[in-house]
């Protein structure tokens, strides 16, 4: 066994001894497994707000952007930071009226704001349709991450297993704690490996940040950039103005519309973290700065192209310059990367079944039986991504993208119902889900948009046309919308529900 | 709108109009800054604002002064 083997093993353990840990002292029930009994602290839910920021994808992703299409991975800092200007008051509302309501899953919001158990079960199948592929390729990248650390000494099916089985002991002990507690380790030892290795690599391989950035404009530009027009600023084709600009305004808005983002809301003690982390979150994700630097140097430093495709390049780099126990802590963290939002999703996803898919059925069921059905549903999720996985290598990556371009379709009705006379029916908010969803099926199932610029893991790669997919979709939603509505009855407040306007009140 | 609420509105378009306006007349290279090119500079500076308009929002906002909201 080789050190970095054993590194990989201990923080396994850890992990895991650490998400089985976590539930001790804490209420069970479904309150307390799916938001925390919505009591987390303010660092935690900085965390976990913060957790989409460093995903796998962000850690193999971004540095496979920068170091394949240069300027153009720039956007990941653009949306994370107008996300977080538009959460210092969304996300205040939302956990408002979640603890009013007593709130438990992002459909539910649909369920109480519209009166709508139909609308609440069409929200909650668009988000696990989302939601799977996320967890598919989470696991995708922890058995990518492993494989490489380990030397190859662990298969990346055996490493996917072994995640997923871990996964789904830990989430159906503790649930969101389990993602919490972890979330800790995670981030620390994230920051602390991306930051030093950004700052050794680009001195010790590339000459210097100057030098390093000298190359790449001019002198030693590396041959795949000056074949396809890469550079520093945006001039490859494909990758203009046009693709920066409206991929960071899509990402943006679907950035709160991920079923787990309502979960981890939910689960504040305070609203006031939310605010404060508005302030902090866009300079924390500039951590992100450094895996654009570890790309930049591979660009300049590898000379044959790594196995696997630029997600890989980060990997390669580490494994070919740096000491094997290095190696194990990159692993490590990459490990935690795939692991923390896997786990925030399968708790979502358990959560989702259990109150708006379930409880519809058996209207009757017992607090005990829906909290059984959530923890009995995660086995199952976990394991149909596995299988998807297995399946398709290329064709997952295109149902992310999809996934995007789903919860995206939730926006309208969402936005609508925050306004204090919401003019949306329950029927209208349904009718606009359903054929956005629908238009982006058949849109991505009709045309290759899918196949062209998805070699890289990144979040949302290229593509105009994926872009447009959404927009076209989300226009066409907004106006079912309204026209269903324009000949529905509307959806009275109920008197619990005063109908103020959460957003005013947030920011008053 | 109160007076207030318009100021906080005002701050948090600086971001997007650093982010997506602007971009299209920063996208280039050089000059480079301290070494950096110039388009990374112009984003990593528009973060840094980000930051520093959210500080002043949050500092001035009244809500966040009040605990009403804790125990509701």
């Amino acid at each position: 066994m080789n050190v970095a083997l054993a590194i990989l093993v201990i923080f396994f353990a850890a992990s895991l001894a650490l998400g089985l840990w976590s539930r001790r002292g804490k209420e069970m029930d479904m309150e307390g497994w799916s938001v925390g009994g919505r009591n987390l602290g303010s660092i935690i839910v900085f965390l976990l707000l913060a957790g989409e920021i460093y995903t796998t994808f962000t850690f193999l992703g971004a540095s496979g952007w920068a170091y394949a299409h240069g300027g153009a991975a720039f956007y990941i800092l653009c949306y994370g930071s107008l996300a977080y200007v538009i959460s210092y008051w969304l996300a205040p509302a939302i956990w408002r009226y979640g603890k009013k309501m007593s709130l438990l899953s992002q459909p539910d919001w649909w369920v109480a704001k519209y009166k709508s158990r139909t609308s609440g079960t069409v929200v909650a199948i668009v988000g696990i349709v989302a939601m799977v592929p996320y967890l598919e390729l989470q696991l995708a990248g922890l058995g990518i991450i492993v494989n490489a650390t380990s030397y190859g000494k662990i298969s990346t099916t055996a490493a996917e297993w072994c995640g997923a089985i871990c996964l789904v002991a830990y989430v159906v002990v503790s649930g969101i704690h389990a993602a919490a507690s972890n979330a800790v380790v995670k981030d620390i030892i994230v920051l602390v490996i991306v930051v030093i290795l950004g700052i050794y690599l680009p001195l010790h391989l590339g000459g210097g940040f100057g030098h390093l950035f000298d190359q790449l404009e001019g002198g030693g530009i590396p041959d795949a950039w000056s074949s396809s027009g890469v550079s520093l600023h945006l001039s490859e084709s494909g990758y203009d103005m046009g693709w920066f600009v409206s991929n960071i305004l899509m990402s943006t808005l679907g950035f709160f519309m991920w079923p787990h983002y309502f979960g981890a809301v939910y689960s504040a003690d305070n609203p006031k973290t939310f605010r404060r982390n508005a302030v902090f979150l866009p300079l924390y994700q500039l951590v992100i700065l450094f895996v654009f630097f570890i790309g930049f140097t591979a660009a300049v430093a590898l000379n044959v192209a790594p196995d696997g495709g630029a997600n890989n390049a980060l990997l390669e780099i580490v494994t070919q310059e740096l000491p094997q126990w290095v190696v194990g802590l990159v692993g490590a963290a990459g490990l935690f990367c795939a692991l923390v939002p896997g786990a925030m999703l399968l708790t979502t996803c358990g959560t989702l079944i259990s109150s708006n898919l379930y409880k519809p059925l058996f209207p009757r069921s017992s607090a005990a039986s829906a909290s059984l059905v959530a923890k009995a549903s995660v086995p199952v999720v976990a394991l149909v991504a596995l299988v998807l996985l297995f399946q398709g290598g290329q064709a997952i990556v295109n149902l992310l993208l999809l996934g995007y371009a789903f919860v995206t379709q939730l926006l309208p009705s969402m936005l609508a119902s925050l306004l204090k006379k919401n003019p949306i029916s329950s029927w209208g908010a349904t009718a606009g889900m359903v054929v956005g969803a629908l238009l982006v099926t058949w849109f991505s199932l009709d045309s290759a948009i899918y196949h062209d610029g998805i070699t890289t893991f990144g979040f949302m790669p290229d593509s105009l046309q994926h872009i447009a997919i959404g927009i076209v979709a989300l226009v066409v939603n907004a106006i079912v919308m309204f026209a269903v509505s324009a000949v529905t009855p509307g959806s009275r407040p109920a008197p619990e529900d005063d109908g103020t306007d959460e957003l005013a009140t947030a920011a008053v | 709108m109160s007076k207030l609420r318009q100021f906080h509105l005002a701050l948090a378009a600086i971001p997007f109009i650093l982010m997506l306006v602007c971009t299209p007349f920063v996208n280039r290279t050089t000059p480079t800054i301290a070494g950096f090119p110039f388009l990374l500079v112009w984003i990593v500076i528009s973060v840094v604002l980000t930051s520093i308009c959210m500080a002043i929002v949050y500092r001035t906002d009244p809500a966040n002064s009040q605990d009403e909201e804790t125990g509701a």
